[in-house]
């Protein structure tokens, strides 16, 4: 219980530390920002893309100290403590200060219902209720234990931002993985689950801020609540990804520039536009993609509205540059040790140091373009997303049926001013999206926008006979409380560890599927070892761990064995302490290359039984169906 | 000193929700109608919303049966 409440506590310093820090931004821009949720989603996000800046700018120095980390962190909280009380007693000296939207601000001629809005939020928070449960559990998540959080582990135990060459993403764009390094430095993985389950929130109130001058505020909080539950969010929510904070960035990079151009509400919104789309550059590289739309609303802008073409040229050209210069920093690290700022994609133009013994990467393969790539491929291709999302990534990041469901009714509802802007943003990235890489989580930036315009499409329901109007609210209705009820119960499994009351090593020993190997990794030889395993869940073993599949690709290992005997030499003097061996016991769930256990059987029947002694063997039942043996090997 | 002849409204964000509907309240005890209502807006056409409707319906069936592998 008391692990659980250091991991809450952690979370709420870290989101003060940030609030501060981006409140400073927005206050030395001279932005005053009356809404509070708004002036929450932008300080939050600003703070926390500048606070893992700074964190990034600390481990190319070497000062990735978990002390240094927690001081600076208990100093921002503090300040904002401090900042926030001097603004609540400043503030209530006056008759009032809530502030009132215009007339202007509900642009449909009819708010929705109170018990419709109601009905949205209690289903969006037994939505995130839910996924808080996964979120505040240890996670088992593949992905997050390859990289999320095993980069970040590594680059506090050396202090600075180490270059592993046998690790593909230790030069992708990490700036969520600062996040997670500001979470573990300070608590653990959980402090980091718990984390990116803030960013989902933050990006659902950040699709209200975006939403609220288009189809108005209580229409906005209808958009958020369609956001934050769909469910590959909610399920995003419940591990430490990145997927989420790219979407928060995009779109909170997608709400400042609609401020500045838009509503013209002052070009300083612009660096703050800058600022998020570099924090979207600086987490994946998929915002390449968005940038790519967003120019096409810049154009599209600048073809509608010919008195603000200056304005709209003068916003492409000072976020560009504040967005390279807050994210430029990644991209120059990764030319540097990789001679290709977009490291692994792009290898036709920048060509990699040492040629690749198998399997390549190539940047548009076609395993990631499941759907084909046709004419009328776009249009359909909704369908396809909505209905086997499995195809395209898992259906646990799916989009939901919402979407597919209701946004034909924009062909019958009025012309919204500003929805036209939205959805040509929206419409260029689906094309770019279907171009070049389909997978369902990689659509998360735009769910803001079909958020915005599904709410306006319920909005014009108000103007359908009764019946149908009745009917439409009841299958909105029916939907998002199947989403709410998918979220609430896809966690339970996580209930006892997340309230306390199981402890996390025993949750770890049922769920994951490394835990044993790792408690007896850690137990034998600690972090005097270094491991090359077959699985990439890495992140609790306390010795470096290389994947096979990695160093396979690179170094061709196995071509050089000719004899058996060859192999334990070769993998010491390549390092290797250890041997994690993986072995599918059935066709079911994630299948392990039997390249290095083949080797080390042949050299264990050439060798007899000194050859690579098993230090610990176990099976384990995978929640995806898959039986596999596990075995911890000492290279010898 | 040339004294002030009005007091300068304050700012939107200084004003409460309440006072504006204070302001209304009054405001429509003295204004009279401007003779100008608010242009009603046309319902949207029966068939029209039912086929977005029925869509929405088959596609939301279609999804929760293939979600769970039931087609």
């Amino acid at each position: 219980m008391l692990a659980q409440l250091q991991s809450f506590a952690v979370v709420i310093l870290i989101t003060l530390a940030a609030f501060g820090l981006g409140l400073f931004l927005l206050r030395g821009l001279r932005l005053e920002v009356r809404d509070r949720l708004a002036e929450f989603v932008f300080g939050t996000t600003l703070g926390l893309i500048t606070g893992g800046t700074g964190l990034a700018v600390l481990g190319l120095v070497g000062l990735l100290y978990p002390p240094l980390v927690g001081v600076l962190t208990l100093a921002g909280a503090f300040w904002t403590v401090g900042t926030l009380l001097s603004s609540q007693r400043s503030l209530s000296g006056q008759i009032d200060h809530e502030f009132v939207p215009d007339d202007d601000d509900q642009p449909a001629d009819v708010a929705p219902p109170n018990r419709l809005l109601g009905f949205a939020a209690c289903v969006a928070i037994t939505a995130a209720l839910g996924s808080l449960v996964g979120a505040a559990a240890p996670t088992t998540a593949g992905d997050a234990l390859c990289y999320h959080l095993e980069l970040p582990k590594a680059f506090l135990t050396d202090h600075r931002l180490t270059f592993y060459p046998y690790s593909e993403n230790s030069t992708f764009p990490l700036l969520v993985e600062m996040w997670f390094l500001w979470a573990i430095a300070l608590d653990g993985p959980v402090a980091a689950g718990l984390l990116h389950w803030l960013a989902g929130v933050l990006f659902a109130g950040a699709t209200v801020v975006l939403a609220a001058p288009i189809v108005g505020r209580r229409w906005a909080w209808i958009a958020g609540c369609i956001a934050l539950v769909v469910p590959g969010v909610t399920n995003q929510m419940t591990a430490p990804m990145n997927d989420l904070g790219l979407a928060l960035t995009t779109t909170v990079a997608l709400a400042a520039w609609w401020r500045a151009v838009m509503l013209e509400d002052g070009r300083r919104w612009l660096i703050v536009a800058g600022i998020a789309a570099g924090g979207a550059l600086a987490t994946k590289y998929l915002a390449l993609l968005f940038a790519l739309a967003m120019a096409a609303g810049c154009v599209w802008v600048a073809f509608r509205m010919k008195p603000k073409r200056r304005l709209v040229l003068e916003s492409a050209a000072v976020i560009a540059v504040v967005a390279v210069s807050t994210a430029g920093l990644w991209y120059v690290r990764a030319a540097w040790h990789r001679g290709n700022p977009v490291y692994p994609f792009l290898t036709e133009v920048f060509a990699p140091d040492k040629p690749m013994v198998a399997d390549a990467h190539e940047t548009l393969p076609e395993s990631k373009s499941r759907l084909g790539r046709t004419l009328w491929g776009p249009v359909t291709a909704a369908w396809q997303v909505t209905m086997d999302p499995d195809r395209l990534g898992g259906r646990g990041h799916q989009p939901g049926v919402l979407f597919l469901a209701l946004l034909p009714g924009l062909l019958l509802v009025r012309r919204l001013r500003g929805l036209g802007t939205l959805l040509v943003i929206g419409a260029a990235y689906w094309l770019v999206w279907y171009l070049l890489r389909q997978n369902v989580r990689f659509l998360f930036p735009v769910l803001p926008i079909g958020a915005v315009a599904v709410a306006w499409v319920m909005a014009e329901m108000g103007r359908f006979p009764a019946r149908a109007r009745w009917a439409g609210t009841a299958l909105v209705c029916l939907i998002l409380a199947a989403y709410a009820a998918v979220a609430a119960t896809r966690c339970r499994e996580q209930l006892a560890v997340a309230t306390g009351w199981q402890s996390r090593d025993a949750y770890l020993l049922e769920a994951e599927p490394t835990w044993q190997a790792a408690a007896a990794s850690n137990a034998s030889f600690g972090t005097c070892g270094h491991l090359l395993s077959l699985d990439y869940r890495a992140y609790y073993f306390d010795c470096p761990v290389t994947r096979e599949k990695v160093f396979r690709r690179h170094t061709g290992y196995h071509l050089a064995v000719t004899r058996p005997e060859q192999l334990a030499p070769l993998l010491t003097q390549a390092g290797f302490t250890h041997l994690l061996l993986a072995e599918n016991l059935n066709p079911a769930g994630a299948q392990f290359d039997p390249t290095l256990p083949q080797l080390v059987a042949d050299s264990r029947a050439a060798r007899g039984k000194a050859a690579f002694p098993v230090l610990w063997e176990y099976q384990f039942d995978d929640i995806d169906g898959g039986r596999r043996k596990y075995q911890l090997v000492l290279v010898h | 000193m040339i004294a002030p002849i009005r007091e300068v409204d304050p700012p939107p964000g200084k004003r409460s929700r309440t006072h504006g509907d204070v302001r209304r309240l009054i405001a429509s005890l003295f204004l009279e109608d401007a003779g100008q209502p608010r242009r009603p807006v046309p319902a949207i056409a029966r068939w029209k919303a039912w086929l977005l409707i029925a869509w929405a319906t088959v596609a939301t069936l279609v999804y929760f049966a293939a979600m769970l592998d039931v087609i």
